[in-house]
């Protein structure tokens, strides 16, 4: 799965440390998300979404 | 084993609790129960007793563990379950196969082997499966 949370994390000026902190998860999740390494559940990607106030089809997009 | 994958600090802190109490628990009566055991100090069903008695403290270990898993995230978790499917079955096949080979002539291994064999295992299984997500 594509992922732009990288994009969207360095746009709000947050550190892997500080987007974990958000979402109550390890830094290691977030950089495995990011690098495309890992597909976050539903409720976490629904979590995502909501901390950047858009859709699970913004930050993230199926493999073309 | 599951300490490096628990984010909540106090959680953290209650593992290490759980598992140095239990350890130290487990090395005083181990200490007590070699000693009465090697000078015949205790006969009959009291032997068997005494000599299970270091493995009651230890009854707090997979409770921890347990325990552990409730305050880890999801990828945590994922990586647990791979490096523990790589550990159980990796040992099931290792221990059958030396048992095969005991009946070839090889020296019959103490069951007190088993366990270092999978946490062992279990600790690579960790460490490959985090490399993998990093």
């Amino acid at each position: 799965m594509k992922s732009r949370l990288r994009d969207l994390r360095t746009q709000q000026g947050w550190s892997q440390g500080d987007m974990a902190d958000k979402l109550a998860v390890s830094r290691q999740t977030v950089n495995a998300i990011e690098t495309e390494k890992y597909d976050p559940s539903l409720p976490l990607a629904f979590k995502i979404a909501k901390l950047f106030g858009c859709t699970i089809e913004d930050v993230f997009a199926p493999e073309a | 084993m599951t300490d490096c994958l628990i984010n909540d600090p106090a959680a953290k802190r209650r593992y290490y609790r759980d598992i140095f109490l239990s350890t130290g628990i487990y090395m005083v009566l181990l200490l007590i129960s070699v000693h009465l055991l090697r000078r015949d100090m205790v006969s009959g069903p009291w032997k068997y007793i005494v000599a299970v008695m270091p493995a009651l403290p230890m009854f707090m270990v997979p409770r921890a563990v347990i325990r552990s898993f409730v305050f880890m995230d999801e990828l945590q978790r994922r990586i647990q379950l791979e490096s523990l499917a790589f550990a159980f079955t990796l040992t099931a096949l290792l221990t059958l196969t030396y048992g095969f080979l005991e009946n070839a002539g090889l020296p019959q291994l103490s069951w007190i082997w088993v366990w270092p064999l999978m946490g062992f295992l279990w600790a690579v299984g960790i460490a490959v499966a985090k490399r993998r997500y990093q």
